[in-house]
């Protein structure tokens, strides 16, 4: 009897261990065990738009490690998936199916590109599930944006930082538009177009170049513009277009100031255009030259100095706008998350990010309503001159 | 109207400036069309190749400009080589429509090998010659000199080489009837390897005179305005490519200049007027503008 007794109780203990087993977070016990809150990530860690991506994982990935060190949201452990989509938006459709399906994450931050975002967005859309993506095209807020966020100024941000500084600082009215045929191109020649008169602006002449024309086939846009007499030319492009125009501009001897876009905001045009650099403007992010732009002791300095220091001290590289646009994604969203806990509905997730209020994350303070996911304003820009091959504040502005 | 006509020297020399690239990319495909029936629509992509090694072999390795743009041209002109036994070789007696498909996946092979190699928006390629030059109605690059005698040179070469050698002597044979070609001797296969380790020198000079700024997309654009100026020259051989270019250039300045300063209207249709000349040609004058080729091939 005494023996059956003892092999009952063993065998009790033993299903109980075995039960026990299959529910790791019971097992351990000591974390209280609250249900992780998964977040679903797609970027383009891969393929063209690396560039974008691989920084935007490192920041989300170093975000969510701090937030999980300081106890997660309310207790909950924040999970992130992250899904590569190799910069092809079928491949970021496929990723937020599988997010939704099987992961049942409660939100989706994603893709690097207007192109994957849209597609993410489709999906989002039908099944009701908040959006942030780190993309800046038009076409993401375009038809029904009420589930999409962003993260990244867009052109309407940057066209009225130039047009502004172009207005009030430089004292000018005329202006000459030469923009890239691309994407980009195109949005910022409208964009450009639909706000000057609002600046008192006037867009005396507007042309379009291919970046890969030949320098002769630029020269005739110069020539163009100058038959109307601007008294500023502004360059709307990625690169290599800007950069050659700025190199004909000094070739020729045209010394009318060049107002570029946040397209050359990069190491790339100032390599590309070499002393033809010199003295040209762009609008920007602050982050571009934090140091510069933001006074020490205000949120944003004090922001931007924890998060270069965190992301140089875990990857041994300074953070770059692309990471900015990771780290503000991650932050806005789980900002919202604290509000209204981690079972919320994802409608009252969506709620609580369009309510949105004077949050500071890198790229500036973001403030969403039901009529703007954009979240940033041209105070958020600066405008910045390249002086000997490095960017510094463009003079007017403090 | 004024305005106008005081920039056309201006309009003029620029378009003389992008016909001398033109003219190169044309001749490129004139020659692969005459000698095998093949539009190469990789001719585009020697360009991009030639430049982005010119950049590579200069500034990263550090060689003289003169070494780095021989090698570049000499390593374009194997690309076309190996192109040509690699992806046409293997599919002779298919017909020229699989060449030429297959050229279109080249085309894409090469380009997404370029960008893994320099994945940057763009490379500053050297200049042969720095500075400006200025006319009293008129300015250029004093680079334009160098696309001048070069183009110049090379058209030259590259007439000698169709009516005064063997060599080109085959490769209209070839053009003409490769089966009578092969009778009477002629290395017909020879003949077109030659043909696009030649093409790859035209789009590699092209490449390079049309410095300063590579990137691997840079072939499209380039491909696109040779092929239109090809068409227009009749596809056959160098006057047409001259012709064709000439006209290219020439108009898209000078409509673009109209079109801004008369009419007042965005010179972003530049682009669309080369376009507009191909499918003209096309409709009403599918032999080209002096050429015979086309009608007589079908």
């Amino acid at each position: 009897m005494r023996g059956k007794g003892t092999v009952t109780v063993l065998a009790i203990l033993l299903v109980g261990a075995l039960f026990l087993s299959l529910f790791p977070g019971c097992g351990g016990g000591e974390e209280g065990g609250k249900k992780p809150i998964k977040i679903g990530v797609i970027l383009s860690e891969s393929g063209s738009q690396e560039p974008l991506g691989k920084p935007e994982k490192k920041a989300i990935e170093l975000f969510v490690e701090r937030l999980n060190a300081e106890g997660g949201i309310n207790g909950h452990p924040v999970e992130v998936i992250i899904k590569d989509d190799a910069s092809d938006p079928s491949r970021a459709l496929q990723a937020a199916v599988e997010l939704l399906d099987q992961e049942e994450v409660v939100a989706i931050i994603g893709s690097s590109t207007t192109g994957a975002t849209l597609s993410i967005k489709q999906e989002t859309n039908a099944r009701k599930i908040p959006l942030i993506s780190m993309a800046a095209g038009v076409e993401i807020m375009e038809g029904d944006f009420s589930y999409v966020f962003r993260t990244p100024p867009t052109s309407a941000e940057a066209a009225g930082k130039a047009l502004d500084y172009i207005a009030k600082v430089m004292g000018k009215k005329r202006i000459a538009i030469l923009y890239d045929t691309n994407a980009f191109g195109t949005d910022g020649r409208d964009t450009l177009k639909r706000l000057a008169p609002g600046y008192g602006v006037e867009v005396v002449a507007v042309e379009g170049y291919d970046s890969n024309a030949t320098e002769e086939s630029i020269d005739t846009h110069l020539v163009n513009v100058k038959a109307s007499n601007p008294e500023v030319l502004v360059v709307w492009g990625t690169n290599p277009g800007p950069a050659k125009i700025a190199k004909r501009m000094k070739d020729k001897g045209i010394d009318i100031p060049l107002m570029g876009s946040h397209g050359i905001a990069n190491k790339t045009f100032i390599d590309l255009a070499g002393e033809a650099a010199d003295g040209v403007l762009f609008p920007a992010g602050k982050m571009l030259i934090w140091q510069k732009a933001l006074k020490p002791g205000t949120p944003q300095y004090e922001l931007m100095k924890e998060f270069s220091e965190a992301y140089s001290a875990r990857y041994g590289e300074q953070p770059n706008t692309f990471a900015g646009h990771g780290w503000d994604a991650i932050l806005i969203l789980t900002e919202a998350l604290k509000k209204v806990g981690a079972d919320a509905s994802p409608d009252k997730l969506r709620e609580a990010i369009e309510k949105t209020q004077g949050l500071v994350g890198t790229a500036g303070v973001f403030n969403y309503s039901p009529a703007n996911h954009n979240g940033l304003s041209p105070e958020d820009l600066v405008v910045v001159e390249i002086k000997n091959g490095a960017w510094d504040l463009a003079p007017g502005q403090e | 109207m004024g305005a106008f006509f005081s920039n056309l020297p201006q309009y003029l020399v620029n378009g003389i400036g992008s016909s001398c690239v033109y003219i190169l990319m044309a001749m490129g495909f004139s020659l692969v069309y005459s000698s095998t029936g093949i539009i190469n629509f990789a001719q585009g992509e020697f360009a991009a190749i030639s430049a982005l090694v010119a950049y590579t072999l200069s500034m990263d390795l550090g060689l003289p400009l003169l070494l780095a743009v021989a090698g570049a041209l000499a390593l374009t002109g194997f690309v076309g080589l190996l192109l040509e036994r690699a992806v046409i070789r293997p599919l002779q007696g298919k017909g020229t429509l699989t060449a030429i498909i297959a050229t279109i996946g080249a085309s894409i092979f090469l380009k997404a090998g370029a960008r893994i190699i320099w994945p940057e928006e763009a490379y500053k390629v050297p200049e042969f010659t720095q500075g400006q030059l200025n006319l009293p109605k008129a300015s250029f690059n004093a680079q334009l000199l160098w696309m001048l005698g070069l183009t110049a040179f090379t058209v030259a070469a590259m007439y000698l080489l169709m009516n005064g050698t063997k060599l080109g002597k085959g490769l209209r044979a070839c053009a003409i009837n490769p089966e009578a070609a092969r009778l009477v001797g002629i290395d017909v296969s020879l003949m077109s390897m030659a043909a696009f380790a030649i093409a790859a020198l035209l789009g590699g000079l092209a490449g390079l005179v049309s410095a300063p700024f590579a990137n691997y997309g840079m072939g499209l654009y380039l491909g696109i305005k040779g092929f239109t100026a090809a068409v227009i020259g009749g596809l056959g051989d160098v006057y047409g490519a001259v012709l064709g270019g000439i006209t290219v250039g020439l108009l898209e300045e000078v409509v673009a200049g109209f079109l801004s300063v008369v009419l007042g209207v965005s010179s972003g249709y530049k682009d669309a007027v080369a376009v507009i000349l191909l499918i003209s040609v096309l409709l009403f004058r599918p032999q080209g503008l002096v050429g015979k080729g086309l009608v007589e091939k079908v």
